[in-house]
């Protein structure tokens, strides 16, 4: 073989050993890089190493070649041939490691994969916890905020009760099992007159008017568990009696053992004071139509006795016993005949008239007629009547009367006793109204007949003193005026709470307004 | 002295009236039926007559129109136990000049009668 002619294969030979050397150390660096980059991944580790072999084969073959066609282009090739079994040997050696590496990579990369799969599922479960570790975190956050709502809920809830409980205008109470008063609001407290401190020392017991009544109620209660519209008496601080609608549950603790009861009670004093009244005011009103047929019957009859006494006493003059007898039938028949007017003019059925009244001038007429018989008895009239008083419509004659009659049993009052009667006029705030008040220092009424005094009939006189008319009669005037009649006693002063004893008239009359006045007293 | 006639439907009413004003000087008929009271009117001179207003058949108002139409010079004095407006102002549009609610008085009739007998 001449040079010339191996000259491409050398050349070839030489060059493409170069070429290896920098090939594999190109990719020895980039094999490098990507295990500095990610130094746990086992391939890249491989990679590493593989490269490291193949670049130092590289540079043996290399070395080889490049080293054999030195010498042997330098004639050495005796040398060569010494060389060439350890370059061989060595490259040998180099593939045999390479190799055993590439068949025992599968080996590693196994263990790799298990490492790692571990280390996978470690992490895993590290994220799992982490992940419950936020849920939880997140749970606690927002269980706070749960009670935290929950909480504004009850406490909104809570206030509705409380609220309720408080502005209640009805009396709500809790008590325990022995009737003792837990707690009551202040519309109850107000509703019986104690005060809040005083609510903790008190019983039912002390509150029912009735003994038999809580009995009941108490029996009800632990029986079947609540009542319903009970209507009972209670028994205020100051010892009078409201009446109340009651309804009542019993309350029992978590382990459903009874623990007391909590009720609501409503004042139903007023509603039964107005149903009386009505009663009363029905009553009256038939009375009114009766008294009118009986008044038309008896007038001619009572016209005949009376006419025929008369007419004997002609015959029989009044000094000798039968003129003496023929003056009391004549007296009595007149009495009769008061009374039966006295029953039409209550039962309204004799007309009104309409004209327009000042009350001052109305009572000043009836004191002149009036007092000079009080004066007689020692009972002195103190008159405060307001000189700006409204005018009021109505009849003068039966209004006269009405202060006749409670002039008259003022005067009754104070029977045989000194006394005073105060007498005065106002208008009302508004000035709707005018207020006329007639107050006497006599014995009082009583208050269970209290009630009794409008109606017809009713007296606490002796026969032949009152018929008891005075003030029904007086009652329905006021009536028909559009008017009240209302009567205190024992009279209290407004201000100072001082008591004066005896009894006062409030007469209330509707004034009528300026305008309709000047029309009226113009025409 | 004056010719009365008195109507009631109680006798005993009427006579009693009749009984007080004889007393009087006057000359007085008592009538409890109406149609007697108004055949007397037609046939005497009446100068008073005193009506009740609760009669058997009619009412005191009506009587008071038939004598009114017989004679209207007639006085009248109505009586009444049961006064209401109405009656009073029926009465005295037909003419009568008392309108008196019973029981009256003996000294009270004796003076309304003298009163309306003496008006001109
Ligand atoms: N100013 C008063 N003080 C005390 N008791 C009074 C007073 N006014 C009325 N009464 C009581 O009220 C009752 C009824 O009074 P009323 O005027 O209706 O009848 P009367 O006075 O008994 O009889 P009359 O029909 O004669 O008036 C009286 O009997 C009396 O007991
Ligand atoms: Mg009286």
């Amino acid at each position: 073989m001449t040079g010339l002619l191996m000259f491409p294969a050398n050349f070839t030979d030489m060059t493409g050993s170069l070429v290896i050397i920098v090939f594999s150390f190109l990719s020895l660096r980039y094999a490098y890089l990507l295990t500095q980059n990610q130094p746990e991944n086992f391939l890249w580790g491989f990679l590493f190493y593989f490269c490291v072999t193949l670049s130092a084969f590289a540079v043996s073959r290399a070395m080889g070649h490049l080293v054999k066609q030195v010498l042997l282009i330098g004639g050495n090739n005796e040398q060569w041939k010494k060389m060439a079994p350890f370059a061989g040997g060595f490259n040998t050696l180099l593939m045999t490691s390479l190799a055993a590496v590439t068949i025992y990579y599968h080996k590693g990369i196994e263990g790799y994969r298990a490492i790692e799969k571990k280390a996978r599922s470690l992490k895993s479960t590290n994220n799992e916890l982490q992940q419950t570790g936020a849920k939880l975190h997140e749970m606690n956050i927002h269980l706070e905020e749960m009670v935290d709502n929950r909480t504004k809920e009850l406490s909104v809830s809570e206030k509705k009760f409380r609220n309720f409980f408080i502005n209640s205008k009805d009396m709500i109470f809790f008590c325990d099992t022995k009737n003792r008063l837990v707690n009551m609001n202040a519309s109850g407290l107000e509703m019986l007159g104690y005060s809040f401190d005083e609510q903790a020392s008190l019983n039912l017991y002390d509150i029912f008017y009735n003994e038999n009544d809580l009995d009941n109620y108490f029996e009800e209660i632990v029986t079947h568990g609540f009542v319903e519209d009970l209507e009972v008496e209670f028994k205020k601080a100051d010892g009078s009696i409201i009446y109340v609608l009651l309804s009542a549950n019993a309350i029992h603790n978590d382990e459903g053992v009874f623990s007391g009861s909590e009720g609501i009670a409503k004042d139903l004093t007023r509603v039964k004071t107005m149903m009386t009244q009505l009663a009363s005011s029905e009553k009256m009103a038939s009375i009114g139509q009766m008294a009118a047929g009986v008044a038309h019957e008896i007038n001619t009859p009572l016209g005949v006795i009376l006419g025929y006494s008369q007419l004997l006493l002609d015959d029989f003059p009044v000094d000798t016993e039968e003129g003496e007898s023929l003056e009391v039938i004549e007296r009595q028949t007149k009495a009769c005949r008061k009374i039966v007017a006295d029953l039409l003019k209550f039962s309204r059925q004799s007309e009104s008239s309409r004209e327009n009244i000042s009350i001052n001038e109305m009572l000043t007429d009836v004191l002149a007629i009036t007092e000079h018989s009080l004066n007689m008895d020692h009972i002195f009239v103190h008159q405060d009547l307001i000189h700006n008083l409204n005018t009021i419509v109505g009849d003068t004659e039966k209004l006269r009367q009405v202060f006749i009659n409670i002039l008259n049993n003022a005067h009754h009052a104070m029977e045989g006793q000194s006394g005073d009667i105060y007498i005065s006029t106002r208008n009302s705030e508004d000035s709707k109204e005018v207020i006329a008040t007639v107050r006497d220092t006599g014995k009082g009424i009583p208050e269970d007949i209290r009630s009794s005094i409008f109606d017809p009939f009713f007296t606490t006189k002796p026969v032949g003193k009152g018929t008891g008319l005075g003030l029904s009669v007086s009652y329905g005037i006021i009536k028909e005026h559009e008017g009240t009649i209302k009567v205190e006693s024992p009279v209290i002063d407004n201000e100072t709470g001082e008591n004066f004893g005896g009894t006062k008239f409030i007469v209330t009359l509707p004034a009528i307004s300026s305008e309709a006045q000047i029309v009226d007293t113009t025409t | 002295m004056a010719e009365i006639i008195s109507l009631d439907d109680v006798k005993d009413a009427t006579v009693l009236i009749g009984k007080i004003l004889r007393k009087k000087g006057h000359t007085v008929h008592t009538f409890t039926e109406e149609d007697d009271a108004i055949n007397f009117a037609e046939e005497n001179k009446v100068d008073l007559a005193i009506l009740d207003i609760k009669l058997k058949k009619m009412n005191g108002v009506e009587v008071l129109a038939i004598l009114k139409k017989i004679d209207p010079s007639i006085r009248v004095i109505m009586l009444t136990g049961y006064p209401t407006v109405e009656t009073a102002r029926e009465a005295i549009s037909f003419g009568a000049d008392e309108y008196c609610v019973k029981p009256i008085d003996r000294d009270e009739l004796e003076e309304k009668v003298e009163k309306v007998l003496n008006l001109t």
